[in-house]
């Protein structure tokens, strides 16, 4: 498993830009797939199980991750950019960035030996950086990038024991449970979906939740763990090493509680370790899946993940292992359910 | 090896102030074959000599600093596991968050520094660097090894490979002081080469993020008459003041201020004038924040001078320097000491 997460973590991709995440996957998946490419550039994968189901199942996770993308270059060649889903401007401060034709940025601030007072401690908004790309003129800047070119942080994949360091965990970690679960074979017929631009509002899963159009819903998900030092108890949200993460309500969807109550179920049959995400917060492509057509009943699981949206993402490799066993159980009662 | 080669040894080599020792190995390694004479000392200083019988009174001292910004342990929260950390020199604290680090305890281990999620973040404090007290390292491990591994006292250094920008430019943590030591080491490769025959000490100094006290100390031991410091300082970028002339690639920046000896100021913008060299001129209107105002004062006091290479973003992780601007510099320098005649310099 860790291995897949690298490949996919170490592929660059932002929402609307996920082409080479999808190559990846497809050649990780291998032949004999009946896979579709949408107009949107979800990837659909109808997987064939030894048995078939009664209900419709989809597994998916989102294959962009967050990054930039370039606006304008200035006449002394910098780089501006905007931020491609949410990005807190002091994980990019002093961080560097890719493009997609390998070009480095680096995100300048001013020096903080020039800075008086409040200055010293300010964060600047991210309307407020530039990169530099090592350019020293506009034409010179313009053959290595152009308007509407996007990158991603850069990021060295880092083991530390059980837990892994990374960009992009959100949500290459889903994709590699799905890709996981594809090659090594299902019960039930189900339907793996790998969605796109789900950092900017959940887009590709809105269109691909209604061409499959599935009974049930598996969202596999990256989501905060705050369970650092200094933080009080009550606002940790999850906790790494604690299992997989089921939410109940989030900013795009209030789940089913029968569906919540069995997911707890199955976790506890199965003996795999399963946490509330104690906060309402974060949303994903749930908020698009739930509502699709005449309405999927939807379920999110996540892996907690620490930084997130950051070029250092941190989770343990035993909850995405507990996350890989849920889904796939849970995936299986959905599909076999009388209703 | 080419510059970029030695830079990105130069800045891989753990050197976080106090603990240099690992960077006077790579810098000793670099030199061998060059210089005749190494010795330390009890600061720790690294002191290259060239042609160490020649006279030192006619010697020329050189001075880059080896020591790099950091952190320093401060406790293990048992809790977590996370380290608690206090700064070892003038680390940006605004680019802190998910900082990827080297802890060098027991062994080096990875770690990240935290990076607090927004919705632990208190309003007035959103957009707020937070202060060191409340920062802390992730090493992944629990308390149980991590109080094994490491303990109060252990340094932490940036973690970042050294990115090339364009053909000529390198981003990456710690080219504060370590295209100052490039340059060092080398001018004294050219120097060698050419046959100078006078003294040359080439010291890499320690402690200067954190108050000089290296060249303090190396400065007064050396009899050399006539001392340069070899630093970085701010080159043109948003936010630096209009009247920063240098910018990254204008070659070296000769330093005047009025504790730097004017015949040394003068001496070098003659030479790089006479052999091409670009340079600018970095005016500073008392002392210059270098090893060179420890250096002038040392014993019974040195004629010195100061060459910056012009960096951006300075204490951060994305410190950029241009490589011609490392060359340009050890040039000017090497041109300087190969000056035969005291009247010369």
């Amino acid at each position: 498993m860790k291995e897949l997460m690298k490949t996919l973590c170490s592929v660059d991709g932002t929402s609307g830009r996920e082409t080479r995440v999808r190559e990846t996957i497809l050649s990780l998946i291998g032949d004999g797939h009946d896979t579709r490419v949408d107009a949107l550039g979800n990837l659909i994968v109808n997987v064939k199980g030894r048995e078939r189901a009664k209900n419709k199942v989809m597994l998916s996770a989102h294959m962009d991750e967050v990054g930039v993308i370039a606006s304008y270059i200035t006449g002394a060649g910098l780089v501006k950019f905007t931020n491609v889903g949410s990005i807190q401007p002091s994980a990019l401060l002093g961080k560097t960035v890719k493009f997609e034709n390998g070009t480095v940025g680096a995100v300048g601030v001013k020096p903080v030996h020039l800075c008086d007072g409040d200055e010293r401690t300010a964060l600047p908004a991210i309307k407020d950086l530039y990169l530099d790309i090592g350019a020293e003129s506009k034409e010179e800047a313009e053959k290595l990038v152009r308007p509407g070119d996007t990158a991603v942080f850069t990021s060295v994949w880092t083991e530390m024991g059980d837990r892994v360091l990374s960009k992009a965990l959100d949500d290459r970690t889903g994709c590699a449970i799905l890709v996981d679960l594809i090659r090594a074979g299902v019960k039930y017929d189900l339907t793996v979906v790998f969605n796109t631009m789900e950092e900017v509002g959940a887009r590709g899963a809105k269109a691909a939740a209604f061409s499959v159009a599935p009974d049930y819903a598996i969202v596999l998900e990256s989501t905060t763990a705050a369970d650092v030092i200094g933080a009080p108890e009550d606002k940790r949200v999850c906790l790494l090493g604690e299992g997989a993460v089921i939410n109940f309500m989030d900013r795009g969807t209030v789940y089913d509680r029968a569906l919540y109550d069995k997911a707890f179920a199955v976790a506890n049959e199965n003996g795999i370790p399963l946490q509330p995400k104690t906060a309402v917060a974060g949303g994903n492509d749930a908020g698009s899946i739930h509502v699709s057509r005449g309405g999927v009943k939807t379920v999110t699981l996540d892996v907690p993940t620490r930084y997130i949206h950051s070029p250092s993402s941190v989770c343990d490799i035993n909850d995405v292992k507990a996350l890989r066993a849920l889904a796939e159980k849970l995936a299986e009662a959905f599909a076999s359910a009388d209703e | 090896m080419t510059t970029k080669e030695l830079l990105v040894r130069l800045t891989a080599a753990p050197s976080v102030s106090g603990a240099e020792n690992a960077a006077a190995g790579v810098i000793a390694d670099a030199l061998a074959g060059t210089a005749d004479l190494f010795e330390t000392d009890p600061l720790c200083n690294l002191k290259a000599t060239l042609n160490p019988d020649a006279p030192a009174e006619d010697g020329l001292l050189l001075l880059a600093h080896m020591d790099k910004i950091g952190f320093i342990v401060t406790g293990v929260d048992e809790a977590t596991g996370f380290l608690r950390i206090e700064k070892c020199g003038g680390s940006d604290l605004r680019c802190a968050p998910a900082m990827r680090v080297k802890v060098l305890g027991k062994r080096a281990l990875p770690g990240v520094i935290i990076s607090t999620p927004p919705h632990l973040a208190t309003p007035d404090a959103a957009n707020k660097a937070l202060p060191v007290d409340k920062l802390g390292v992730d090493c992944g491990l629990p308390y149980e090894d991590m109080k094994d591994l490491v303990v109060p006292g252990d340094r932490v250094m940036e973690d970042y490979p050294l990115y090339e920008l364009g053909e000529t430019k390198v981003c990456g943590p710690y080219l504060d002081d370590c295209a100052g030591v490039a340059a060092v080491i080398r001018a004294a490769g050219i120097y060698k080469e050419k046959g100078g025959t006078r003294r040359l000490e080439c010291v890499f100094t320690t402690r200067e993020e954190v108050g000089g006290q290296g060249a303090e100390t190396a400065s007064f031991t050396s009899g050399c008459g006539a001392a340069i410091a070899v630093d970085v300082s701010f080159a043109k970028a948003p936010g630096v003041p209009e009247t920063v002339e240098a910018a990254l690639g204008s070659g070296p920046m000769i330093g005047c201020a009025p504790v730097l000896h004017k015949d040394i100021s003068d001496r070098l913008k003659a030479l790089a004038e006479e052999k091409n060299i670009p340079y600018t001129v970095e005016v500073m209107g008392r002392s210059t924040g270098t090893d060179a105002d420890d250096a002038l004062t040392a014993g019974g006091g040195k004629k010195t001078g100061l060459i910056s290479i012009p960096l951006r973003n300075m204490h951060t992780p994305d410190e950029t320097a241009d490589v011609r601007d490392i060359e340009a510099a050890a040039s000017l320098l090497a041109a300087f000491a190969l000056c035969e005649k005291e009247d010369d310099r």
